[in-house]
């Protein structure tokens, strides 16, 4: 190697490598964390359960979240994106999962929470197959870390039923 | 040394991933503070079904950019196993209907790319610019500068547009170049000039109901 473009190639190739060596140790560290996160949702109202005009039901409701996922935080991560789902079953769709509710966690302090609120997105089955049908209701959570792979994970609870008449 | 070592590296995870192209960048804020403008991202493609949740990377039909949004809501029908999905930025407001084609309500798994495995945050965004610069250096376009000067608020929808933003360069730069996404409004306060800059979908909103 005698020129400096030579030397300055190698100089880059080699810091490029060393970030990359660097950002994969970051991401494996994530996985000695063994989060233990808590969680328990109640559906405090269903205010309106309603078939609208094109055929599809719709439901608004009240709920109240708090969870406790301060576990899952490490010096590598950048956030929690958490939400709560309802799934359930209808004969013509297998699985229906409607995201109805989500936030940011930016930081250990403010993720173990507790909030009373509507339905932040409208909750629309595709037809009307929901009158009495049990539903779940999931928080899922997402780690996203400042550098590597993201992971998922999720606390299913049970028991929920949508109520028979309109109102 | 590098161009080889790079084009090995990016051949490499072609396979691996089983994707066609298993890295993109970040385009636009609408997914901040997780992932920001300039973050490189890593995609993998699997059979698995796509659940709620998920990041995903889709091209609309007829828009050259791919999207990096999240699934919000699934419908998965019992018998094909074919899905339903919606999506959503972190950080817009409202879902992404506004920006599916024409009377498209859902996206289906063909539109979708991959599946985002995780970022590298890049220090490629040199901190935001703000338009002005553009304006007075000539690198907007040129076509579309004409017709806005020309009449404000005419045959422009205006009315559909997001909200305010300042652009990153590089984002700038693949906006005007597609040529879709930017409209711009020129004012004239006491005699100066001033441009705001808006976002504006390519697309007018569908009718829903």
């Amino acid at each position: 190697m005698h020129s400096y473009v030579l030397r300055a190639n190698a100089l880059l190739t080699f810091a490029v490598t060393i970030l990359a060596l660097m950002c994969a140790m970051a991401t494996l560290s994530d996985n000695f964390n063994s989060p233990s996160p808590a969680s328990q949702v109640q559906v405090l109202n269903i205010y309106r359960f309603q078939k609208k005009r094109d055929g599809n039901e719709e439901v608004s409701l009240t709920l109240n979240i708090s969870a406790n996922l301060q576990s899952l935080f490490t010096w590598n991560t950048k956030q929690v994106f958490v939400f709560l789902a309802a799934e359930y079953e209808t004969p013509k769709n297998a699985l229906n999962q409607i995201s109805l509710w989500d936030g940011i966690i930016p930081s250990k302090e403010d993720a173990k929470f507790w909030i009373q609120t509507t339905n932040k997105y409208n909750f629309v089955d595709q037809g009307s197959n929901l009158q009495n049908k049990d539903f779940n209701l999931t928080l899922h959570w997402h780690v996203m870390p400042k550098t590597g792979k993201m992971f998922a994970d999720k606390i299913s609870m049970t028991g929920f039923r949508f109520p028979e008449t309109y109102r | 040394m590098i161009v080889t070592s790079a084009l090995i590296i990016w051949k490499g995870l072609m396979c691996v991933t089983g994707s066609e192209s298993p890295v993109v960048v970040v385009l636009s804020g609408s997914m901040e503070p997780g992932f920001k403008r300039g973050d490189i991202l890593f995609l993998h493609m699997s059979k698995d079904p796509i659940r709620a949740g998920e990041i995903v990377v889709f091209n609309v039909d007829g828009r050259e950019i791919p999207i990096v949004h999240r699934v919000i809501k699934v419908h998965e029908r019992q018998d094909t196993g074919e899905v339903d999905i919606l999506t959503k930025g972190d950080n817009n407001f409202g879902d992404d209907r506004l920006l599916y084609a024409h009377g498209q309500l859902w996206l289906q798994r063909h539109h979708i790319m991959g599946r985002a495995v995780g970022p590298i945050t890049w220090f490629m965004n040199m901190g935001e610019v703000d338009y002005m610069d553009y304006v007075h250096s000539g690198i907007l376009n040129r076509q579309l500068l004409d017709k806005l000067v020309d009449g404000v608020g005419l045959d422009l929808p205006i009315e559909f547009l997001y909200k305010k933003q300042k652009l990153s360069l590089l984002e700038g730069l693949v906006r005007i170049r597609n040529n879709v996404d930017i409209a711009m409004l020129v004012k004239n306060r006491n005699g100066a000039t001033e441009v705001d800059i808006y976002l504006v979908p390519p697309t007018p909103t569908p009718e829903l109901e």
